[in-house]
């Protein structure tokens, strides 16, 4: 709900969120601009002495004012041409004539009303409303994001523009809702709802005090006041006998007597007043330059704001299937909650959630990390979700244990878990357990034990829905689903081949986009034919034929390359490494990219350590090619055989040239020395200590049987010096890559 | 409806000796094309020595800003009984405001004067800008302001 909150407002009105927050950025450097030209403020001088020193020295003056700039400006009367004139406080010189810059006032006139009167001016104050309601509603959501408010500032998950969005709001957040409420209060003021205080003005007063009128330094109400607290100074015209001075000061107006000097009639500013002034001047940054300027910097970052939550809106709407008769989380009396990182637990979700619906139950499909503290009418709650990496949550269940934690959930709910993963990885369905490891303790019943659906197993799935119709005594009808992700056309574009014997040859395979014919704006807006954002070490699904399966590789470069590069071992018996082998070079594959963020160096200039077997390189060798900061890459690796499979024999001899890689240790299973890459490991055991001492962090990937040796042979040697590998995974410092 | 019509009537039998020695006096002010917001502006009588005798038209809407037309809001205090329902929409640049007012016969060729304050947000305001005679000769006759006042004109 409140996410809908955040993205509807957001995406509808970006276009002039985005120019109310532009140019109300140009119109913060006016204070700075200022300040450059006046200098720091007069202060600790009396207006009386001011005042004098100005009358001396321009004649006619009518008007005094003194902005919060500290800008003070005269105004002469007609005889003497009624201008408008800048002077210098401390020695009262005519410094030349005022004029507001056109292009500041035009810039105002956009932000404030959109040069349409009133109506722009509502406009606008609908837009202070809308980024008041974006900023706290999105502090809110990060909050849920990152499992509390403690971890507000933690580093953000998810794709680049979840990132993106997530670091601009922290950055900005403070001057967008400074901004946004005390433009919400100007708007109030504008239309009446709010009261300035400005309506209040000193009575006219009745009599004055006959004589001659006093000099302007003698003025004794006006020697009172400091030139910092001076607004307005307005002398009588000369022929007005009976004229009295109008003295407006930041505390209260009236008038002074000029004869005696004395006040005739004061009105203290309300408070009304006074924080109408401060309101306005944390707004404009009138007086504040720095303010304006921290400000000015906040909204500068709107666009980027409007753009990336527009995508992170886009991407979740194509990602999120429609729900037919979705109900309220406290109307439901069957709560399903999806933990998906791609579309395909959501189909099954959706499958689910038709199914229950169709069956005549209230149900409430949300993500995770929706999760509320209560549901009132629910007896039930269905979880669906895959794994993440080493066991971790997917990203629309990140939050979902700490919310858990403030959940009251009983023994009235049941709960059945679902999890969705791929067997061939170690920790298959980890954060399912987790799940039902938490639900448990948190007290709810059983509705059905843990299952699991390996790979998009149908039957599974179809078991499982039969044990729940069982449970419920009806009969559900799950449509069977068939996980697909959007995919896109890539063109072979290079292949080189290791390898002895066709049947054991491995090969490096380089794809390209296809180009569209008739390529236009939007789809190159829409990514349609570029290839999509990807870094090394994140996955490649490619679908070898019509209604396959899509099987996952690692990529060796980012889109900054231009090409999608893959290793390719061909299996005996493999479907889709015997397709891709054939394939010839300018064929096409359909493909899709998965993010796969926790296999990647950490940032930093900590040592890595590298290890792989077989077309594990590729990934490997793609960190490497990114490490043009050189920090100190150590790379185990192990193939077959030196003459035949030495994978990026060449590149990675440039590299080392190069200082991209410190330390290249190779080990090969087939000739006079052989070993497996663990031996290589296991003789390097003091200096990776001294390494893994130093922070240096692990990355494996390779076959499943490697990464368990390679495991083991880390365990041992990080014993001696009270580590092991559990604990550095818990750190991030070791992560594995298996197939 | 019989009942409405002979309560107008009444109302018109009772307003009727204010309006005895009164005409109607039309007001045509132009504003000069400027850069900038609708100016605000104050028309009003003074006698000959420049003392406020009464509003005839306010034109700007919001009324935190009258302190603006200086001369004016000093004669008026600013206080609302003097401009109700005699004020309207500001007028932009370039743009002609026509109001018709009720004056007394007894102020024409009497030596008061009709008075024109003007202000601009961020420009300059100016008091008096215009400052004619209220005479049966001045009557249908173009002066121009030194302010935003390109001409004013009264018809009697």
């Amino acid at each position: 709900m409140l996410r809908k909150l955040h993205s509807w407002p957001g995406v509808a009105l970006s276009v002039l969120v985005m120019v109310v927050a532009l140019s109300g950025a140009t119109l913060a450097l006016q204070p700075t601009l200022t300040r450059l030209e006046v200098g720091s403020p007069l202060q600790g001088v009396s207006a009386a002495t001011v005042a004098s020193r100005i009358t001396q020295q321009v004649a006619g003056v009518e008007l005094i004012e003194r902005a919060p700039s500290g800008e003070v400006r005269v105004t002469v009367d007609a005889k003497h041409g009624g201008d408008t004139l800048r002077v210098d406080p401390r020695t009262g010189a005519v410094l030349g004539a005022y004029a507001p810059g056109a292009f500041m006032t035009w810039m105002r006139d956009l932000h404030r009303s959109f040069f349409s009167g009133d109506m722009g001016r509502g406009v606008s104050g609908v837009v202070a409303l809308v980024m008041a309601l974006l900023s706290l509603s999105g502090v809110v959501l990060l909050a849920r994001k990152m499992g509390g408010w403690r971890k507000l500032l933690a580093r953000s998950t998810g794709d680049r523009s979840q990132r993106w969005h997530s670091a601009a709001g922290r950055l900005s957040v403070p001057g967008l809702i400074l901004l946004s409420v005390t433009g919400l209060y100007m708007s109030g003021v504008t239309f009446g709802l709010i009261d300035d205080g400005m309506a209040l003005e000193p009575a006219y007063p009745s009599q004055v005090t006959q004589g001659p009128h006093a000099a302007v330094a003698d003025l004794k109400a006006l020697k009172a006041v400091d030139i910092a607290d001076l607004r307005e100074l307005e002398f009588p015209k000369p022929e007005d006998s009976n004229g009295v001075i109008t003295l407006r000061t930041a505390s209260g107006d009236g008038y002074v007597d000029q004869a005696s000097g004395e006040w005739l009639g004061y009105q203290a500013h309300t408070l009304a007043r006074q924080v109408y002034e401060t309101v306005y001047q944390l707004h404009t940054g009138e007086g504040y330059w720095w303010l304006s300027l921290l400000c000015g910097l906040c909204v500068s970052i709107v666009p980027l704001l409007a753009i990336t939550g527009t995508l992170i809106w886009w991407q979740r709407r194509t990602l999120t299937p429609t729900l037919r008769g979705n109900v309220g989380a406290q109307q439901a009396d069957t709560v399903v909650l999806v933990g998906s990182q791609s579309a395909n637990t959501w189909a099954f979700a959706s499958a689910v959630h038709d199914a229950l619906t169709n069956a005549g139950h209230a149900v409430h499909t949300a993500t995770m990390n929706s999760l509320q503290p209560r549901y009132r009418q629910a007896k039930r709650l269905l979880v669906l979700t895959s794994t993440y990496g080493d066991g971790h949550a997917p990203d629309s269940a990140s939050a979902f244990l700490a919310r858990l934690q403030h959940a009251q959930l009983g023994p009235e709910v049941a709960v059945a878990v679902l999890g969705f993963g791929d067997s061939r990885f170690k920790q298959f369905c980890a954060y399912a357990q987790r799940v039902q490891d938490a639900l448990s303790d948190a007290g709810c019943s059983t509705l059905l034990p843990l299952a699991t659906v390996d790979r998009g197993d149908a039957e599974a799935f179809s078991k499982w829905g039969d044990d729940l119709a069982e449970q419920l005594g009806v009969a559900l009808h799950l449509q069977p689903v068939r996980v697909s992700m959007p995919t896109r056309s890539l063109e072979l574009i290079e292949r080189v081949v290791y390898g002895d014997t066709a049947e054991t040859s491995t090969a490096v395979m380089r794809f390209a986009p296809v180009p569209r014919p008739g390529r236009n704006l939007l789809s190159w807006l829409l990514r349609k034919d570029r290839l999509p954002a990807f870094e090394p070490g994140d996955l490649l699904g490619v679908v070898p034929g019509n209604g396959q399966e899509a099987r996952l590789y690692s990529i060796a470069t980012s889109r900054s390359d231009g090409v999608v590069e893959i290793c390719v071992r061909r299996h005996v018996q493999g479907l889709c490494s015997g397709y891709l082998h054939t394939l010839p070079l300018g064929g096409r594959i359909e493909a899709f990219v998965q993010q796969h963020p926790h296999f990647r160096p950490s940032a930093g200039q900590a040592p890595v350590i590298l290890v792989g077997a077989g077309t594990g390189i590729g990934p490997l060798v793609g960190f490497i090619r990114k490490n043009h900061r050189a920090r100190p890459i150590n790379l185990y690796w192990g193939g077959r055989s030196a003459a035949t499979d030495f994978l990026y024999e060449d590149e990675l001899g440039t590299y080392l040239e190069d200082g991209r890689l410190n330390h290249l240790s190779t080990a090969f299973s087939r000739g006079a020395e052989r070993a497996y890459v663990q031996d290589r490991i296991r003789a390097d055991a003091l200096k990776l200590q001294a390494l893994i001492q130093s922070g240096a962090q692990v990355l494996v990937c390779g076959g499943r049987e490697m990464a368990e040796s390679v495991r083991q042979v880390f365990d041992g040697l990080l014993a001696p010096i009270c580590l092991n590998v559990e604990a550095l995974n818990v750190q991030g410092r070791y992560r594995e890559d298996v197939f | 409806m019989k009942k409405a019509v002979f309560s107008l009537a009444l109302a018109g039998v009772a307003a009727a000796p204010a309006f005895a020695h009164a005409r109607e006096v039309t007001l045509t002010s132009t504003l000069q094309s400027y850069r900038g917001n609708g100016a605000y502006v104050a028309i009003y009588l003074t006698d000959a020595q420049g003392k406020y005798e009464r509003t005839l038209w306010v034109a700007g809407k919001k009324a935190k800003y009258y302190k603006h037309l200086r001369d004016w809001a000093r004669g008026s205090g600013l206080n609302a009984a003097e401009f109700d329902g005699i004020s309207g929409a500001s007028v932009g640049s370039g743009e002609t405001l026509k109001v018709s007012v009720d004056i007394a016969d007894a102020l024409i060729d009497a030596g008061y004067q009709i008075r024109i304050d003007t202000a601009v947000e961020d420009k300059r305001e100016n008091s008096a800008e215009v400052q004619v005679p209220l005479t049966r000769e001045g009557s249908g006759k173009a002066t121009s302001g030194n302010g935003y006042v390109d001409s004013f004109r009264y018809d009697l």
